[in-house]
């Protein structure tokens, strides 16, 4: 420790002010760099959260596009799965087609 | 190690990455920061030209260092963005910038607190501090001009080439005290050559040099996530961490 008491740190022989107010600034600015991402992404997360809740429960008055998007995809995935590979192969005979359709 | 450069483009992994890496850097470089402040306001003798006023060296020159370095990070993820579009290189040029801002106020403000009682004057027109002062008109050039587009690709270009015509700035601001006459001191550390400037206050200055460092790092993976998390919201791997309730 250099200063002999907590007045001498704090007045630094006139220079006090001028020192205590830069290291003052600097720790305002760092903190603020760090909080502004911190708060930006929590308000972000609680947004994006609170979109994928009402997009889990849609209300039955508003028929939104996310909630038709989901289901739209699995109809036509569903269906042509199956039929695809049972057309070439019912032609050959039923055995092949029992075949496809146990695997 | 293309598969490195494969994964840096990689949003999620990034922000994994970044998410641990910011676990245990930030209590570091805050860590640091502090002895680093204590030891230079405390436990350092005075200068003997110009007494105590000196102390603010501890965090002038590490933000006017580390605000130097910031203005690198954002250049060269500019021209990775242009050259190689690389995936989140314009994500990391813009989340350098207002880092980059934030340490060049710091190192102008506290430059003319310390400039009151050493030269008698807050400001001077020297070239020293007008080279400064434009580095932060240039980063506050780069996220203005992204702000002020809607089409945020075409933003990002322009701003990765403002920010490529600005580093022709940087090599001024180094040698702006050796080609001008100046109010300015040069350089004490050099790495070349003796430094000017006695370890009792030499390790202080390295150690805050070296936290002003790990928290810009900190700070740009900070501003990185949430712009990932942003640009990213409509994905599967977002989805999949508000499902799993990720640390908020």
């Amino acid at each position: 420790m250099y200063f002999d008491s907590v007045h001498a740190a704090l007045s630094m022989n006139g220079h006090g002010a001028f020192v205590w107010s830069a290291y003052g600034i600097t720790l305002l600015v760092l903190a603020q760099l760090l909080l502004w991402p911190w708060s930006r992404r929590r308000r972000l997360l609680r947004e994006l959260r609170g979109e994928q809740r009402r997009r889990a429960r849609p209300s039955p008055s508003v028929p939104t596009a996310p909630s038709v998007l989901p289901t739209a995809p699995s109809v036509p995935a569903t269906s042509s799965v199956p039929t695809a590979p049972s057309v070439p192969t019912a032609s050959p005979g039923p055995a092949a087609a029992s075949d496809t359709e146990a695997s | 190690m293309w598969s490195f450069f494969h994964k840096l483009g990689s949003p999620p992994w990034l922000y994994r990455i970044s998410g641990s890496i910011l676990c245990w850097l930030l209590p570091v470089s805050i860590l640091g920061l502090t002895v680093g402040a204590v030891w230079g306001l405390l436990h350092t003798a005075p200068d003997f030209r110009q007494g105590n006023s000196y102390r603010i060296l501890y965090v002038h020159a590490p933000s006017a260092v580390v605000a130097l370095a910031g203005y690198y990070v954002m250049a060269v993820a500019g021209a990775v963005h242009l050259i190689w579009k690389m995936k989140l290189a314009d994500v990391a040029m813009m989340a350098a910038a207002p880092v980059g801002a934030a340490l060049t106020f710091i190192a102008l403000v506290t430059g003319a607190i310390w400039g009151k009682p050493t030269w008698g004057t807050w400001w001077v027109w020297d070239a020293r501090l007008t080279s400064m002062l434009i580095l932060l008109f240039l980063y506050l050039g780069v996220i203005a001009l992204y702000e002020a587009h809607d089409n945020k690709a075409a933003a990002a270009r322009a701003c990765a080439v403002l920010a490529l015509v600005g580093t022709v700035n940087i090599p001024i601001i180094y040698k702006s005290v050796d080609w001008w006459y100046s109010l300015h001191q040069p350089a004490s550390i050099k790495f070349t050559g003796p430094s000017t400037i006695h370890p009792s206050m030499l390790y202080p200055l390295l150690l805050c040099i070296v936290s002003f460092y790990a928290f810009f790092v900190c700070a740009l993976l900070a501003h990185m996530r949430v712009a990932i998390l942003d640009r990213e919201r409509r994905t599967g791997w977002v989805k999949r961490l508000l499902g799993e309730g990720a640390e908020a």
